[in-house]
């Protein structure tokens, strides 16, 4: 699945959920959306293959659940002391949501390995094709109507609140 | 110093997995792959492998496709047309043939849009990113932007 489309999911589940914890909202979000692209450093492979180089292998930890989790680490790494958990918490959390897109992608062999080292089993439900791009579009829609929705009632709570002050 | 001793146990650990990860994947597939294939091709004819590529050129009743490590004549009845990306399951043949038994394909048009999507979707996480965090050169870290509330997407922001 294109990187639009976890960037639009992510997007859309932080703002419906910042209506209730304020942490998903704000500059947080755009957090959660590049955790959201994070395990796809391995897609590194493709510029690799032009190259005649098949990093396939070497790349796939990146888009192993535990790998992804060890990169949501270092970069967290990368944020001032005191936000760092918050931080690689919402990484991880756009991470989950890169997963719970891609494994419903079809594969024509294996899937997802989501248990390793643990286990060497893929998962994948076989319903939406990696080049879809009707899936990308409702997604960036819905994003967008979320987005314009919440502008409208912040917008009015704000105005509600100015004229409850003057009065 | 606490940060530096983290990242490189993280960095150890990721390595150690990737290392793990490569030198056994190869036990753990379904089906053997292109690079499987090459190594040892005697070894997998008359297995179901698998392979992709781009379709180089079509015929009756078969097709032509580019993979990594060479090109395949694939036998099967579907349609396919140049440029469309393939992945295939099939039965390996001796010179470099295969029975398709399952195929996935792309047209190329779709499979191009994929990276034209995600590219304007990483310039948009890019710009969204910068007007929320600044890096601070001095201490090496990201630090939020005081006035980020108002480049902010949502446009609340109360945790800090």
């Amino acid at each position: 699945m294109d990187w639009m489309a976890h960037i639009a999911f992510a997007f859309i589940l932080c703002a419906l959920l910042s209506l209730r914890w304020p942490v998903f909202g704000g500059r947080n979000t755009v957090l959660v959306m590049i955790g959201a692209i994070l395990p796809d450093i391995f897609k590194l492979y493709l510029p690799l293959q032009l190259l005649h180089i098949d990093a396939q292998d070497s790349l796939m930890l990146f888009h192993i659940p535990i790998g992804t989790l060890l990169v949501c680490g270092l970069c967290a790494l990368l944020f001032e002391e005191g936000t760092r958990v918050r931080v690689f918490l919402l990484f991880t959390f756009g991470m989950v949501t890169h997963y719970a897109l891609d494994v419903l992608l079809i594969h024509v062999s294996g899937g997802l390995m989501l248990l390793y080292p643990l286990s060497w089993d893929t998962w994948a439900l076989q319903l939406v094709r990696p080049d879809n791009w009707l899936g990308t579009t409702i997604l960036v829609a819905a994003a967008v109507l979320v987005w314009l929705v919440l502008r409208v009632w912040s917008n009015r709570r704000v105005e509600r609140a100015v004229s409850t002050n003057h009065s | 110093m606490r940060r530096g001793v983290i990242a490189v146990a993280l960095i150890c650990a990721f390595v150690v997995l990737a290392a793990y990860y490569q030198a056994n994947i190869t036990q753990h597939l379904d089906y053997p792959r292109e690079s499987e294939v090459s190594a040892n091709y005697a070894k997998y004819v008359g297995q179901n492998v698998t392979i992709s590529g781009s379709v180089v050129t079509t015929g009756v009743g078969s097709f032509q496709l580019n993979g990594m490590y060479g090109t395949y004549t694939i036998l099967s009845s579907q349609a396919v047309q140049r440029g469309e990306s393939v992945t295939l399951i099939g039965t390996l043949l001796p010179g470099n043939e295969l029975r398709a038994v399952k195929m996935f394909v792309s047209p190329q048009l779709w499979g191009e849009l994929v990276y034209v999507r995600s590219f304007i979707a990483l310039i948009v996480l890019v710009v969204l990113f910068f007007a929320s965090w600044r890096f601070d050169w001095r201490a090496l870290v990201f630090r939020p932007r005081e006035k980020a509330r108002e480049h902010n997407p949502i446009g609340e922001q109360k945790v800090e």
